[in-house]
Formats: structure tokens, C-alpha cells, sequence
């Protein structure tokens, strides 16, 4: 369900300030041209229909295809895969976002209230991420050692009970040819000698 | 302050914003974590801030209620995303991403926001 699977060598966040070098123009020109776009369309809306509707195409996806495309253009389609996923957790977050800078506006004054509906977005979504990332590197972990994910025994326990048997992970392959888990297979594993 | 004017600044804010986040999305590693970043409120607090200034709370206030529902719709389409862009690539997959946010929203909108 992953798209880049995370390595555990990579930091769970980290910043490489030197990539800003590499961001071409034509690309933030389509990302602007994408927010102007839907800050057109959303304060139309507002004026057509009503603020209500309005503000909710303050959170419409607009940025993701301009992001998607050209990561990958650049990296390829996992990398777009995993881009999703963390727009997905940060989309999340958007909700605490909307609903704290609501209820704030009504008593307190604007450049508090977004502020702290901003720092709930911010806090909303690395808690998400982390919690997310670090279920995926145990997971992948957890498969690299040979110990059975929850809620299934894996495919290398021998039916005898005896323990596991040291399959080195590029010949896990289930009987249908695909890698990774499965119920044991209908034909027993010969006896070990 | 006429419309116009407004929908203009709405405009230039949004498109600015949406750039300051994304140029911070690119300095940020893993990809997962940046892509955070993707779905950061860029152009809701650039029109927000436009709405309170020119508008006042009240406006920013219904604005708010609206993008609660667009931006639940937000994180249901982008779970489906993930099985789109992996299946289709990402310019379909985003096209279907935008079609299921349209979708839910309406629903969202119809269902207990329209007056």
C-alpha cells in the first residue's frame, strides 16, 4: 500500500536546505499559477453562492497535480505514490485546521487565531506522519527479520511447528508468484533434514 | 472594497503562498514527510487573511465552516489518491482525486451546509 518504502537509515524528518538550488522556475510559476487559480475560484464562489461554499474549496486539492506531475517527471511514480500518502495525513489535519481557526475568530483576534489554527495543522499533521511512518518501518522491519505480522502466520513456518525456516527474502514467493506473506501453502514443506 | 480588487489580491496572495510552501516542501526529506506539505492550508490562510481584512470575521468565520467538510472530503480523496497515482500515474490519478473531492463535497455541502 506504500509507495517508497522507508529505509531504516533515513531520519524520520530531516532537511536538506541545499536542494533549493534545484527547483526550477518554470515549476514554481505552475505552482503559483495553481494557487491563484484556486483562490480565483474560491473567492468566486463565495460571491455567487456563499462564503460557506467558498470556503470549502479553500481545501480543494489543487496543489497535488501540479506536485504530482512533477515529482514524477523527476523521480518516477513511487515517489508520487509517497508524496500522496503524506498529502493525505496533511489533508487530515486540515480538518483540526479549519475547525480551530473557527471557533478562535469568533473571540479572539485574527492574527492569533490562524496562528494557532496553523500550529494545530502543523502539530495535527507530524503527529500523523510520525505515527504513520514509524507503523511502516516496523512493519518492513518486523519482514525483514522473518517475524510474522499480526493476524497470520507466515509463510516460511514450518507445519510441524518446529520453527521457522532461514528463507532469505528473495525466495519468499507465494505459489502465485507474488512476494510477500500468505497462508501457508496447501503442499507441506518437505521434512528438514 | 469592490469585488474585483479583492479577488485580484485573493489571487496574488494564494499564488504566493502556495509557492513559499512548496519551496519549503522541497527542502524537506523523507518524501512522505515533504509531502505534508502538499496538502499545508497555503490557500486557506492567504484568503483567509484577504476575507478578514476586507471582509471582516463573520465572513472568514463561514468560510471556515465550509472548509471543514472540503477538507474532510480533502483526506478521503487523497487515501483513494494513493491507489490512483499508483495505478493510473498521476496525472489521472490526481484528475480522479479532484472528481471524488467534487463529489464528496457536493454531498458534504448538500447534506447539511447549504442554507
Amino acid at each position: 500500500m506504500t509507495g517508497h518504502p522507508p529505509t531504516a537509515e533515513e531520519p524520520l524528518i530531516g532537511a536538506d536546505p541545499g536542494k533549493l538550488g534545484d527547483v526550477k522556475a518554470h515549476e514554481m510559476l505552475l505552482r503559483f499559477a495553481f494557487g491563484a487559480a484556486i483562490s480565483l475560484g474560491a473567492g468566486a464562489v463565495s460571491i455567487v453562492v456563499n462564503p460557506v461554499a467558498g470556503g470549502m474549496f479553500l481545501a480543494f486539492p489543487a496543489i497535488l497535480p501540479a506536485t504530482l506531475t512533477l515529482i514524477e517527471k523527476r523521480e518516477g511514480t513511487a515517489e508520487a505514490v509517497t508524496d500522496v500518502e503524506g498529502a493525505a495525513i496533511g489533508a487530515a489535519a486540515l480538518v483540526p485546521f479549519a475547525a480551530v481557526g473557527g471557533y478562535l475568530l469568533r473571540t479572539t483576534g485574527a492574527p492569533l487565531s490562524l496562528t494557532l489554527a496553523f500550529l494545530t495543522w502543523l502539530v495535527a499533521s507530524i503527529v500523523g506522519y510520525l505515527a504513520v511512518e514509524t507503523f511502516l518501518r516496523r512493519t518492513k522491519e518486523r519482514r525483514m527479520r522473518g517475524i510474522p505480522p499480526a493476524g497470520g502466520l507466515p509463510f516460511e513456518r514450518h507445519p510441524s511447528g518446529t520453527g521457522e525456516v532461514d528463507v532469505p527474502e528473495i525466495a519468499r514467493v507465494r505459489p502465485d508468484g507474488r512476494k510477500g506473506w500468505s497462508q501457508p501453502p496447501a503442499t507441506p514443506h518437505p521434512p528438514a533434514l | 472594497m469592490s469585488p474585483l480588487p479583492v479577488l485580484l489580491i485573493k489571487m496574488l496572495n494564494g499564488g504566493l503562498f502556495v509557492v513559499a510552501f512548496a519551496l519549503l516542501g522541497e527542502t524537506l526529506r523523507p518524501k512522505r514527510f515533504a509531502g505534508l506539505f502538499s496538502a499545508a492550508p497555503s490557500v486557506a490562510l492567504a484568503n483567509l487573511i484577504v476575507v478578514i481584512t476586507t471582509q471582516g470575521h463573520r465572513a472568514a468565520i463561514a468560510n471556515t465552516r465550509g472548509m471543514v467538510v472540503g477538507a474532510a472530503a480533502f483526506a478521503v480523496s487523497a487515501v483513494m489518491g494513493i491507489v490512483w497515482v499508483r495505478r493510473y500515474r498521476s496525472t489521472l490519478g490526481s484528475a480522479l482525486v479532484a472528481a471524488t473531492w467534487l463529489t464528496i463535497a457536493g454531498i458534504g455541502y448538500l447534506g447539511g451546509l447549504a442554507p
